[in-house]
């Protein structure tokens, strides 16, 4: 589910500047189109920073819920993609901050997909080390576990990093090189 | 290895996991990870947390769902609000329009009728007979020959 490119609607490809001048709108295809298209990363983001599938599940659908509502107030300063996860690590800190973290795991194997999907052992122990990864992740602080997933998962900027977590550009680059050294001692 | 060329791969290493490189910088890349075993094991982290997270089939039907709901109760309230607010503002203006009107003498005499005066039907001019019906325009003579037409 990437933020950016092409996708079809109703079956004639619309770029997402134009899918939201038509959700402003009201037109609910596009809207449900825009959703669809965000709602990978929005779910990812909450499941890192939430450490639990049910408080994530709840959390990207405020986060949709929350974007549908203040859609007037997009003003494309940022990409769509930033606004929209930035809505979510907020959400997602706001919903974390209320409830205690319960069932703290990372993603399991069934979460996690090879982009690729190579021969079934392949897939099966690329799956396993993410997973073990991804389980590892929930042990470094808030913010170099938001930029490590935010880089490495979702492949954003560290500028598109910085105004999601709200800090500058080096601030996020620092924070995810300290999360990965980190993550590289856990592992090894 | 330079430490130069090493932070501008381990930079770069997310994009090559999503293949988000171009040609000549993922060439550049992977032949750096060929001879660098410090970026090679920070490739095999980063390539494990590159793998996508996909969105629970029942997650994603639920967030749908909530989102329909929310159009259609974004869609309702705003159209309730918008048309009782135009029914009111033309509700308004039709009565406001009328009072004005009448007021500038433009509406029937009603309750001042002239003395003597006669009211007649507005009739619509296609109908010959029902223009006729206006009796009082009629001469004496015409009322009896119509009279002597009806008993016919």
């Amino acid at each position: 589910m990437s933020g950016s490119g092409l996708y079809r609607l109703r079956e004639a490809p619309i770029d997402e500047a134009t899918l939201i001048e038509k959700a402003r709108a009201g037109d609910a295809g596009a809207l449900e189109a825009l959703v669809r298209q965000h709602m990978g990363d929005v779910y990812a983001l909450a499941l890192r920073i939430l450490g639990n599938r049910d408080l994530a599940e709840d959390a990207t659908q405020n986060t949709m819920v929350n974007a549908l509502r203040g859609l007037a107030r997009f003003r494309g300063d940022a990409s769509f993609r930033t606004w929209i996860l930035r809505i979510a690590a907020n959400t997602a800190k706001s919903l974390g901050r209320r409830r205690t973290r319960r069932n703290e795991v990372g993603l399991t194997q069934a979460e996690t997909v090879a982009s690729d999907e190579p021969d079934p052992a392949t897939t099966a122990t690329i799956r396993a080390e993410a997973a073990r990864v991804t389980r590892l992740l929930d042990r470094l602080p808030p913010k170099q576990r938001m930029a490590v997933q935010l880089r490495a998962n979702q492949g954003l900027s560290y500028a598109e990093i910085g105004t999601i977590l709200d800090c500058s550009e080096g601030a996020a680059r620092v924070n995810y090189h300290l999360g990965i050294k980190r993550l590289r001692e856990l592992t090894s | 290895m330079t430490e130069l060329a090493c932070r501008w791969v381990q930079d770069r290493l997310p994009d090559r996991a999503r293949d988000a490189l171009d040609i000549a910088d993922a060439a550049r890349l992977d032949q750096h990870l060929a001879t660098c075993d410090d970026c090679r094991a920070e490739s095999v982290v980063v390539n494990a947390l590159a793998v996508p997270v996909v969105v629970p089939a029942e997650v994603e039907a639920k967030v749908l769902g909530a989102i329909r709901a929310n159009v259609r109760s974004a869609v309702t309230n705003g159209f309730g609000i918008r048309h009782y607010g135009m029914a009111a503002t033309i509700a308004f203006a039709l009565l406001t329009g009328s009072i004005f009107w009448l007021q500038s003498g433009h509406g029937p005499p009603v309750g001042r009728t002239e003395p003597g005066a006669t009211t007649m039907l507005a009739l619509p001019d296609s109908d010959p007979l029902l223009q006729e019906a206006g009796l009082q325009s009629l001469s004496e003579d015409e009322l009896r020959t119509l009279l002597e037409e009806l008993e016919s």
